[in-house]
């Protein structure tokens, strides 16, 4: 632990992925929540796959051509298209919904794969976007998720009870005369930037266990949708951090260690809250 | 004349190609209680969903209060099957009533004071003010009826539209929500879609059967014949079967 403390210090790539870890951390716990109430935790899985495309597609464009854009701008670019036309087909088109939304999930891997395919030095590139690197993370790009950071809390706070209504009965809402299509196209919105700043930190691939997780341990504890917001944002943070910490100096992936400390937690939480329970009646 | 609570001409209503309501005229006058009944897939559901404009009428025209049923909106409250909502879904009792007190109107941060004292007024009518800050999943099914309606009661509803209030509910909690209905219908027009025709019989002015077309049963003369037209004749056997000795069976007590 000091050793890390030190190495912080010292190591202006290990401040950059605390940084990542505490802006993710408040967005993954308020926007998850809707998520995972919601249940639409697979269209955000889907949003984040489709993440690969901006991504490759922003590789592409600034290694073959020199245009000055980083992966992760392309990364809110591809979120937020995907987040609107998953939110529609999902809201008008008359197909079976999660076979598209399965479809645009591995469009989106393959339009991503075509461009880091055409671009030079393609696997190391693949293997960070997937799995997370903080290399991929420039100073200039935390202002921009620290911006993306404030626009979801904000959002979320300032509409709080149209976004609760939309989520717990859709149907009632629409009665009440609430725009029902534009509450949901918004929601989906905010869970894809914030699944850009948890790419940042994690990587695609992983992304769904931390905007679910953490909820998932948060509604253990409280049935208040609030109260589990603030206890997911706490936990989202402990979680990043932890898995920083314990993977430095074993040099881990710290991503891989992240989640694994995540789905251990749950199972431990669960576990615990079962023994608690059982004890009372024994 | 006073413009009635509901003017229905005309209307006829498909999904795809058959028709599911044909030529459907019905005029409910302010301060009655209807209940729709028919056999399931006759178009009951259908027609609610019409009265509260989440569907549009293929051919015809819906009137509330002399108004479309788009301006009407904010003056129908609207009780859902509460078998439909997500019972995981973290919410309170106070928060889910709150939920209609909600407007078109954009509004901007927490529910204004006004908006929670009203919301407290209906959960005291329906009788659930100890329960305002239970979670909405820790009710029992009556209660959890009883919540929606006073979600319906918090906006001031001039009509009250019931979708199966009385489905899974226990004989001794169906009785309590039939007497806050009987205490509401002083003021309000009440329709309510139901497959409880022993209650039908005892508190409902009118009976609307729904089987594409619409038929109307004065509660006096829903007798065998009448449930013969409503349900056809095998389904009149089951019900005679098991409404009758059931209520003998409920009413000394």
């Amino acid at each position: 632990m000091i050793e890390f403390l030190t190495a912080l210090g010292q190591h202006e790539f290990l401040q950059r992925m605390v940084i990542c870890a505490l802006l993710a951390s408040v967005s993954c716990g308020v926007v998850g929540s809707f998520v995972v109430v919601r249940r639409i935790s697979y269209l955000a899985g889907s949003i984040a796959h489709c993440v690969l495309a901006g991504m490759g597609a922003a590789g592409y464009l600034n290694k073959v051509h020199g245009v000055n854009i980083t992966p992760m701008v392309g990364a809110v670019v591809a979120a937020l298209v995907a987040a609107l036309i998953i939110g529609l087909v999902s809201l008008r088109a008359k197909e079976r919904e999660d076979t598209v939304i399965g479809a645009v999930w591995a469009i989106g891997m393959a339009v991503g794969f075509l461009f880091i395919h055409k671009t030079p030095g393609y696997n190391q590139d693949l293997m960070s976007y997937l799995f997370g690197s903080i290399t991929l993370v420039g100073m200039s790009d935390i202002v921009l998720l620290a911006v993306l950071d404030l626009v979801v809390v904000v959002t979320v706070l300032l509409f709080f009870n149209p976004l609760v209504a939309v989520c717990f009965d859709e149907e009632f809402a629409r009665l009440r005369g609430i725009h029902v299509e534009f509450w949901y196209l918004l929601l989906l919105c905010l869970a894809a930037l914030t699944v850009v700043l948890l790419v940042s930190v994690v990587g695609i691939v992983l992304v769904i266990a931390l905007l679910t997780l953490p909820v998932a341990i948060a509604s253990q504890f409280s049935r208040k949708l609030l109260t589990i917001m603030i206890l997911a944002t706490v936990v989202t943070a402990t979680l990043t951090l932890g898995g920083i910490v314990v993977s430095y100096r074993p040099g881990w992936p710290a991503s891989a260690t992240i989640i694994t400390l995540a789905g251990s937690v749950y199972l431990i939480v669960l576990m615990l809250k079962r023994l608690i329970r059982a004890r009372p009646s024994a | 004349m006073e413009t009635p609570a509901i003017q229905i001409d005309n209307l006829s209503f498909r999904y795809d190609e058959p028709l599911v309501l044909e030529d459907v005229n019905l005029c409910l006058h302010r301060g009655e209680f209807a209940c729709i009944v028919g056999p399931n897939g006759g178009g009951k559901t259908t027609l609610l969903k019409l009265l509260l404009g989440l569907l549009e009428p293929t051919r015809g025209t819906i009137q509330i209060f002399g108004a479309s049923v788009a301006s009407a909106r904010g003056q129908i409250g609207y009780m859902p099957q509460h078998a439909a909502l997500d019972r995981q879904f973290p919410v309170s009792v106070l928060d889910v009533v709150l939920l209609g007190r909600l407007t078109g109107r954009l509004a901007i941060g927490p529910y204004r004071k006004a908006d929670r004292a009203a919301a407290h007024a209906a959960l005291d009518s329906v009788g659930l003010t100890s329960l305002a800050q239970r979670p909405f999943s820790d009710l029992s099914g009556g209660q959890r009826q009883r919540v929606l309606i006073a979600r319906a009661l918090v906006c001031n509803p001039r009509l009250l539209l019931l979708d199966e209030p009385t489905a899974n509910l226990d004989r001794i909690v169906q009785d309590d929500f039939y007497a806050l209905v009987r205490e509401l219908k002083r003021d309000i027009s009440i329709v309510m879609v139901s497959h409880d025709l022993g209650f039908v019989s005892k508190e409902v002015e009118r009976v609307i059967c729904v089987n594409r077309e619409v038929h109307e049963h004065p509660t006096r003369e829903l007798t065998g014949d009448a449930l013969a037209h409503i349900y056809g004749t095998e389904m009149r056997m089951i019900r005679h079967d098991q409404e009758q000795p059931h209520r003998h069976e409920q009413e000394p007590a």
